[in-house]
């Protein structure tokens, strides 16, 4: 196993550059730049301006900006916010999208399985359907509609001492977005619990040791939820990469100066540096992740053999 | 189905009662709840929103302004039909734009989730079946593909795709008179967008479940026999895959809707003034403010939504069931 | 299970704890705190062209004038007084001795004319300002091509350390406005030094190596010093091409560099306004400090200004209404109409000095892009005339908008600047509106073609706007018109680049005079986007350039922009109005158009706690 782990991260660099040149070619596809203000910019200006951010053409980007990355470790200044190198931005606002992310994964983690499993003991009971459809809240309306009805909730008098709106920094502002943006992968976690629940809740050992005379609690959750962990935790892998990243519209909507609204922000104003950074570190998480979710399998269930899985 | 406690471990693995050796899978079908009522009320909506096409594309009350009695602004809903819903900042009916919203959002999910699934099954198989480098390239590229943001490519594609696609159409000159060429390209270009996507997962899903069906031993007896590879692979393999790409195919249908929805969420949705309810429901958020709650804006949108995308999940995960009642394939 | 539980429950009071722990050194509230317009977008005077952004300047840094917190008139900041010649071309400036730097340094004529300066070698937005002063246009085309003029023949000079002349190609009456305008304020060399990034970097590594030789540390040294340094520096074992490179730069006093936007943070930005900038944490906060070095610190009246940066419109409003915010610059119309028929007095409203309107493509020809080049309609002054009269724009003003603007024939918003009166334009006549259109060969639409309007995807008022448009133009005239939405970056591509028919655009003035609207329609402007050209405004705006006299000048322009009123290369809707949400006891900012704020006035008339002195 070290070898397929070591073979994995010999991959990452080489994976992490192509997807630098496919971003890099999307975004000079995409027409607009990022120097382009208000109004018509002057020829002259505008030619000042790229020659000073070595963007005059995609051959004097990819010439310049790429080997700051290996030599100095840096993305470089992004090109809509002048005054701030992409390693700037990125360090401001990286841990803020982490805690919030962590937060949010935790309660996704915590109600989904709890829901999920009772979702498949109790099933097609009217726990069952209830459950689902409240957590399934999450992938059957838009998020900005959910983060808009908490900031909402916010506001009502009765509340307003407590969340303090549009802040970041004390312990009662992260509980409503973390809320908001745990909804979605909440309802992941429940379906794939609740489905691979009911695999495990027929299998001759759970039989066994309902025969034997163990309780139902102890099967379900001390050995049951130990197997049927398995899917939650892989799709944990991608899921926590983008979690963790940031959301752009929680952090939009609850005004958190995450990474996530650089996602998009970048795209807008055509910030080539910035897109690229911010689409290396979510690659960069997202290889990690899926890594060590591999490696946690084997910890699961040492019957799965990694080096098998492909891809 | 009534238990007072329920028993784990005695249960038969099977969510859907037997109803007899004979019982095809179709039928068996309509035996689980999950099913019938989510397909049921999904049929509802569908059929709602498509018979009244005609008269919301063609009145002018879901998609101008102007005829409207503009008195009528921002009015609550009414015991009146057409008002039932409320109206919206320029006098449009709500029930009306909810319901061509409607057509037009299933229209995107639908349209998208076929792409996705004609290029995931495409690639799929492909890699399945060649394995070896042809496997291990495309199985990279989709790998790569998931490494980059999906919101980043869908606005990017968008973006590059609208111009020349406007210009194709405009030049087979199909104007009517409530699509245009600018129209009709931009939906095109959105369900090129959201599809070319959303294909990666099914790509892995139907690799996965090629290379297991074509390991199973009854398959090796098949070739053994000398069976025609075209055969073993329309009868055999096929009617294999048919289960997780039904599967999964309506479960992405509702993610393609709310991807939509985010898009017109950041304004690059399908153009005004044809509404989706993602569209209608960033109208709805917009109105949000503690001053004026105009609640119908953003409530009945928002229902439908919800309940569109929760009958098609249901609908998915009762497929699901039926398709693998021992769900070994239930990993992605 | 509760085992397992426990990870996700721990991870949960570990992230409630580490904020409370770090979140718990950061509470203290500013004298101040306001939402400025959007986030700060640059500091760096060459590349500012946002309103927030000069907002915020307005506070930390001043020029050789100032708008006066109560009139908003220039009044004398930098300089004490100024004298002008005759023939209005020489301006001769005294500054103010007590004029200090956030760092202690005096403020110099030297100051002025390197930041001017550096609009010439590093072309910005606002560069064409400086067209007004004697040859700073020829200086920059040839400093651009490599061989530059002499900097000292530019008509800007330092008689001495606190004198300061300019010398312009033509009188400009409304000098003193430009130079209260922030690209005409002045930067402290010294400051920067450590940003300066030199376009030659190989040979100036060299001279920094001589320097250091030295004991001299060339990131410390203005440009004049290193100028001064290099025949030394020459002389020593250098190679031919390097002497020549060196001669090249003592000849021309000018050494090709630029300087990392850097500079404009804390803690190196180094300013001379009544506050200063002492923190910016990226998009959350910016704080603002009383300077102790400001020359009139006994005339500023709070202590500590914060100004949030929340770029969503709920939240801004959440915040305010909790109380957390003194002031809410700018907010949407949506917004303010609610509040208006609530009749919320902390609701602020004034006349802006901008307006909403449509700009019509006036070549014959229309873009490739639509219907392939073909015939432009819109040629014919008769057609958009005809367009022009036919909108109730009453109507929009009242139901789409719904903040009380003024309805729009002109072009430029009248009563905004005192001495200047508009003509009026076109008034709302369908009768009229059809003859015209039928005279210029399309009696009741017939024929004509359905040409695209467009806007960008995430203006909701202008989506309406269009709309409305829309069946207003089906109903009067029976043409017909595609509703075209864009994202923002390909809208303004567009409109630049002349590829639409119909846009639906608007224009804000930069300082308070015609010229800032009427420039924009010149036939050479590049900001021309109607491509709209008329020889006789062209000979009028030129006219009123040479014309010395105030009140002449703006009778000249008035002809001029009601040119613009008739041929209606431009639509005009609807004259913006400014709203914001203040305070009753936030005092010293008052609603102008310009949507000026000037921090200096600023007194918060709490009952208790006024933050004075």
């Amino acid at each position: 196993m070290p070898r397929v782990i070591l073979y994995r991260l010999l991959q990452l660099p080489i994976i992490l550059a192509v997807i630098y040149l496919l971003t890099f070619l999307l975004a000079w596809v995409a027409p607009g730049d990022p120097f382009s203000g208000e109004r018509a910019i002057d020829p002259v200006v505008l030619q000042t301006l790229r020659e000073k951010y070595n963007a005059t053409s995609p051959l004097s980007f990819l010439s310049s900006y790429p080997l700051r990355i290996i030599t100095e470790g840096s993305f470089g200044p992004s090109l809509f916010y002048k005054e701030w190198s992409v390693n700037d931005i990125i360090k401001a606002s990286l841990p803020v999208s982490i805690t919030l992310g962590l937060f949010a994964l935790a309660i996704a983690v915590l109600v989904g399985v709890g829901v999920g499993t009772l979702a498949a003991v109790y099933r097609d009971g009217a726990f069952d359907w209830a459950s689902l459809s409240i957590s399934l809240i999450g992938i059957s309306l838009p998020s900005f509609v959910t983060a808009a009805l908490l900031l909402l909730l916010s506001s009502v008098p009765a509340m307003q001492g407590v969340f303090a709106v549009g802040s970041w920094g004390r312990p009662a502002d992260v509980i409503l977005p973390g809320l908001a943006l745990s909804l979605a992968p909440m309802a992941y976690i429940v379906r794939l619990t609740r489905a691979s629940m009911l695999d495990v809740l027929g299998s001759d050992f759970v039989r066994t040791a309902r025969a034997k005379g163990l309780s139902r609690n102890i099967v379900v959750w001390k050995h049951c939820l130990k197997n049927a962990f398995v899917p939650v935790l892989s799709y944990l892998g991608p899921a926590a990469a983008v979690t963790l990243t940031g959301s752009f519209v929680v952090e939009k909507v609850f005004n958190i100066p995450g990474l996530g609204q650089h996602f998009v922000n970048s795209v807008q104003s055509r910030d080539q540096t910035l897109l690229l950074g911010v689409v290396m570190v979510y690659s960069l998480f997202l290889l990690v992740f899926n890594l060590l979710v591999d490696i946690a399998y084997v910890l699961v269930d040492p019957r799965i053999d990694i080096s098998a899985k492909g891809s | 189905m009534s238990m007072s406690a329920p028993a784990v471990g005695y249960e038969i693995d099977q969510s859907v009662p037997l109803g007899g050796p004979s019982e095809t899978r179709f039928a068996r079908m309509f035996r689980s709840r999950r099913i019938t009522v989510g397909g049921g009320i999904l049929l509802l909506i569908i059929l709602a929103c498509l018979m009244s096409m005609f008269w919301t594309l063609s009145s002018n009350s879901a998609l101008s302004y102007g005829r409207q009695d503009p008195d009528k602004v921002r009015f609550a809903p009414q015991a009146n039909f057409v008002g039932a819903f409320g109206y919206d900042v320029l006098g449009r009916s709500i029930l009306a734009r909810c319901l061509l919203g409607g057509t037009i959002s299933l229209a995107v999910g639908v349209a998208a989730a076929t792409i996705a699934v004609v290029l995931g099954v495409t690639v799929g198989l492909i890699a399945g079946y060649a394995g070896g480098w042809v496997d291990s390239s495309l199985m990279r590229i989709v790998d790569i593909l998931y490494g980059l943001p999906y919101i980043l490519l869908v606005i990017l594609f968008k973006i590059a795709l609208e111009e020349p696609i406007t210009r194709l159409i405009g030049s087979m000159q199909n104007a009517s008179p409530s699509f245009s060429a600018g129209q009709a390209a931009n939906l095109i270009v959105m369900f090129l967008a959201i599809g070319l996507v959303s294909w990666l997962t099914m790509a892995r899903v139907v690799r996965g479940q090629v290379l297991t069906i074509r390991a199973m031993p009854y398959i090796e007896a098949c070739r053994a026999m000398g069976l025609p590879k075209a055969r073993i692979f329309i009868q055999h393999v096929l009617p294999n895959l048919v289960g997780p790409i039904t599967v999964y195919a309506t479960l992405t249908v509702p993610s393609a809707i709310l991807q939509e929805s985010f898009l017109s969420f950041l304004g690059v949705g399908v153009r005004p003034p044809l509404p989706t309810w993602g569209s209608l429901a960033s109208e709805g958020v917009l109105a949000l403010s503690p001053v004026k709650v105009y609640w119908w804006m953003l409530l009945f949108p928002c229902v439908l939504l919800m309940l569109t995308l929760l009958c098609l999940n249901f609908v998915g995960d009762g497929l699901r069931d039926l398709f693998d009642p021992k769900r070994e394939a239930a990993k992605l | 299970m509760l085992r397992l539980a426990s990870i996700p429950i721990g991870l949960m009071l570990l992230v409630l704890g580490a904020l409370f722990w770090s979140g718990s050194g950061k509470a203290r509230k500013a004298d101040f705190t306001f939402i400025n317009r959007g986030d700060i977008i640059t500091l760096d005077l060459n590349l500012m062209s946002y309103q927030q952004d000069f907002r915020l300047t307005y506070a930390i840094r001043e020029g050789l004038y100032c708008p006066d917190p109560e009139t908003y008139e220039p009044i004398p900041a930098g300089a004490e007084s100024h004298e002008v010649s005759p023939d209005g071309r020489v301006w001769t400036f005294h500054l103010r001795k007590s004029a200090k730097w956030s760092n202690g340094d005096p403020v110099t004529a030297h100051d002025y004319i390197f930041s001017w300066r550096r609009f010439f070698e590093e072309p910005g937005e606002y560069t064409y300002l400086f067209y007004y002063i004697k040859n700073a246009k020829a200086y920059e085309t040839s400093y651009t091509s490599g061989e530059p003029i002499d900097i000292r023949s530019v008509g800007m000079e330092a008689v001495d350390d606190y004198t300061f002349r300019l010398t312009l190609n033509d009188p400009v009456t409304f000098l003193l406005d430009l130079v209260a305008f922030p690209p005409f304020y002045p930067r402290n060399e010294r400051s920067m030094t450590a940003f300066r990034d030199f376009n030659d970097k190989p040979m100036m590594n060299l001279v920094g190596d001589y320097l250091a030789k030295q004991q001299k540390d060339i990131k410390k040294l203005t440009q004049a010093e290193i100028l001064a340094e290099l025949p030394g520096f020459a002389a020593q074992n250098t190679s031919a091409d390097t002497k020549a490179a060196v001669a090249k730069m003592i000849r021309y006093g000018s050494i090709k560099h630029t300087y990392l936007n850097e500079y404009t943070r804390p803690p190196n930005v180094v300013t001379n306004g009544p506050f200063m900038l002492t923190e910016w944490e990226f998009k959350r906060r910016l704080w603002l400090e009383k300077s102790p070095t400001y020359w009139d610190r006994d005339a500023v009246h709070v202590n500590t200004i914060e100004m949030v940066v929340n770029d969503n419109v709920l939240s801004q409003f959440l915040q305010y209404e909790a109380g957390t915010v003194d002031w809410l610059a700018d907010i949407t119309t949506d917004l303010a109409s609610e509040l208006r028929a609530r009749g919320r007095t902390d609701l602020r409203a004034s006349k802006a000095f901008g307006t909403a309107f449509l700009t019509l493509m006036c070549k014959p020809q229309l873009p490739k892009s639509i219907f392939n080049g073909a015939k432009n309609p819109l040629a014919d002054q008769r057609v958009r005339q005809a367009l022009a009269m036919s909108i109730d724009k009453k109507f929009i003003t009242e139901r789409v908008t719904r903040m009380g603007e003024e309805v729009a024939t002109t072009y430029f918003p009248p009563g905004t600047l005192p001495g200047f009166e508009t003509l009026p334009g076109l008034p709302f006549d369908v009768a009229k509106a059809q003859s015209l259109l039928a005279e210029a060969g399309y009696p009741k639409g017939k024929g004509f073609p359905a040409l695209p309007i467009l806007y960008n995807s995430d203006n909701p008022t202008r989506a309406r706007i269009v709309q409305v448009l829309k069946e207003q133009w089906k109903q009067n005239l029976g043409i017909d018109v595609e509703i075209e939405s864009q994202e923002l970056k390909i809208y303004r591509n567009r409109v630049t680049e002349k590829d639409y028919a119909i846009a639906m655009v608007a224009w804000y003035g930069d300082y308070p005079d015609v010229s800032t609207f009427t420039d924009k329609y010149l036939s050479t402007s590049l900001q021309n986007d109607s491509a709209w050209a008329n020889m006789q405004f062209d000979q009028l705006c030129d006219d009123a350039t040479k014309e010395a006299d105030a009140a002449k000048r703006m009778l000249i322009l008035q002809k001029a922009e009601a040119l613009i009123d008739t041929e209606v290369p431009i639509v005009p809707l609807y004259h913006y109005v400014n709203c914001s949400m203040r305070r009753d006891y936030v005092k010293g900012i008052k609603e102008n158009p310009r949507n000026l704020t000037v921090f200096k006035g600023l007194r918060l008339d709490k009952a208790g706690s006024n933050g004075a002195n």
